[in-house]
């Protein structure tokens, strides 16, 4: 088994470090991503979304804890049950890491470095840091650009990526912030409970595949819908 | 003796047991004395509006508004707002409710990680909707 150092040469993963997995539907992707994730660490908790393919059945051949939704609660809901579950196994650092392998291992050690560190609470994956991106135009101008301004709009905090889903929280920094937006309007009420609990964060360069599927156009409608809605009932 | 339309009795009726239900949800603890207080106050100033329609027009030239059938118009579009707002808030907590409890159902059954993990799996939640993506 590789150990570590072997895959990511410039830092050791501390000891309690959770990487929480929410997937649905992934059973033909997760298995890649749970090889990889599974050799170095057997601090992974996926939560499956009540998937209606054989995502369970692929992930219990791996060496992480598994647990399973009795309904479809969507990606926010996944990953709050599975911060819950991380900070129950004494989790120092959770990581919010795709099940679909757009995420990249190797930019893991960046992503804790600063909370290992202590300089931050709170890391965010960003596909622009760096300007080095492999980012569709039309996605760029039309999705990513607007979210960031209603996000700055919104939270107060300008970040130069509004939903990149890719996030490492200090274990003080995951208790606070309880995502309670189910669906994908939590990219945005993170970032929202990161500016209100006065959380330090930064943004680290990041590389995403886009091998298949991310954010639409209406998906960028319920996102709004929903961020809306939550305005409204507070 | 006043003269009052088809309409309008239909329209009585209906307060009427919304009167009723008000005064008969108190006494069986249903609603709170402010509740009903507040149910009765309505519904009683509906009623008024049934049986003198003028009041809504001087309610409306008291507002600066033209006619009173126009603040009927705006009255209800605001009551329906509220409705909605209600609605929505309603519909929130009940979602988080039902998150909560599915988060319980689902972290009281967790499969721990081991080094023997196996496909074997009993799995009776699949539900038998369509795939989403997440």
């Amino acid at each position: 088994m590789p150990s570590f150092p072997d895959i990511l040469p410039d830092m050791e993963l501390p000891k309690n470090t959770w990487f929480v997995i929410a997937a649905y539907n992934e059973g033909k992707r997760i298995g890649r991503v749970l090889e990889e994730l599974s050799a170095i660490t057997p601090n992974i908790v996926v939560v499956d979304d009540c998937s209606t393919d054989d995502t369970y059945d692929v992930c219990a051949n791996f060496r992480c804890s598994l647990v399973r939704h009795p309904i479809n609660l969507d990606q926010g809901g996944a990953l709050q049950t599975g911060n819950e579950y991380a900070l129950s196994q004494s989790a120092e650092i959770i990581i919010h890491f795709d099940g679909d392998g757009q995420m990249q291992l190797k930019d893991v050690p960046a992503m804790i470095a600063p909370i290992v560190n202590g300089q931050v609470d709170v890391t965010m994956g960003s596909r622009y840091v760096s300007g080095n991106n492999n980012v569709p135009t039309t996605k760029k101008i039309f999705i990513h650009r607007p979210a960031i301004y209603l996000q700055w709009f919104l939270t107060g905090l300008k970040l130069t990526d509004a939903h990149c889903g890719f996030r490492a929280f200090s274990r003080a920094a995951a208790d606070k912030c309880v995502i309670r937006q189910n669906r994908k309007a939590h990219a945005t009420e993170i970032i929202e409970l990161v500016a209100r609990n006065g959380l330090r964060y930064c943004e680290v360069p990041v590389e995403i595949s886009y091998a298949h599927y991310g954010q639409n156009f209406r998906k960028g409608f319920v996102i709004l819908r929903d961020i809306f809605i939550s305005k409204l009932s507070k | 003796m006043i003269k009052l339309s088809l309409a309008q009795y239909v329209l009585l009726v209906f307060v009427a047991y919304q009167l009723y239900s008000a005064v008969s949800g108190f006494i069986r603890k249903k609603k709170i004395f402010f509740g009903m207080l507040w149910s009765l106050f309505f519904w009683l100033a509906a009623a008024a509006v049934i049986i003198f329609p003028n009041i809504t027009q001087l309610a409306a030239n008291f507002l600066g508004i033209g006619r009173g059938v126009d603040l009927m118009i705006y009255v209800a579009l605001m009551a329906i707002f509220f409705f909605i707002f209600h609605l929505i808030s309603v519909t929130q907590d009940h979602e988080h409710k039902i998150t909560k409890l599915a988060r319980e159902i689902a972290l009281n059954n967790v499969k721990p990680a081991s080094d023997k993990n196996s496909g074997a799996v009993i799995d009776n939640t699949k539900n038998t909707d369509g795939p989403r993506t997440n």
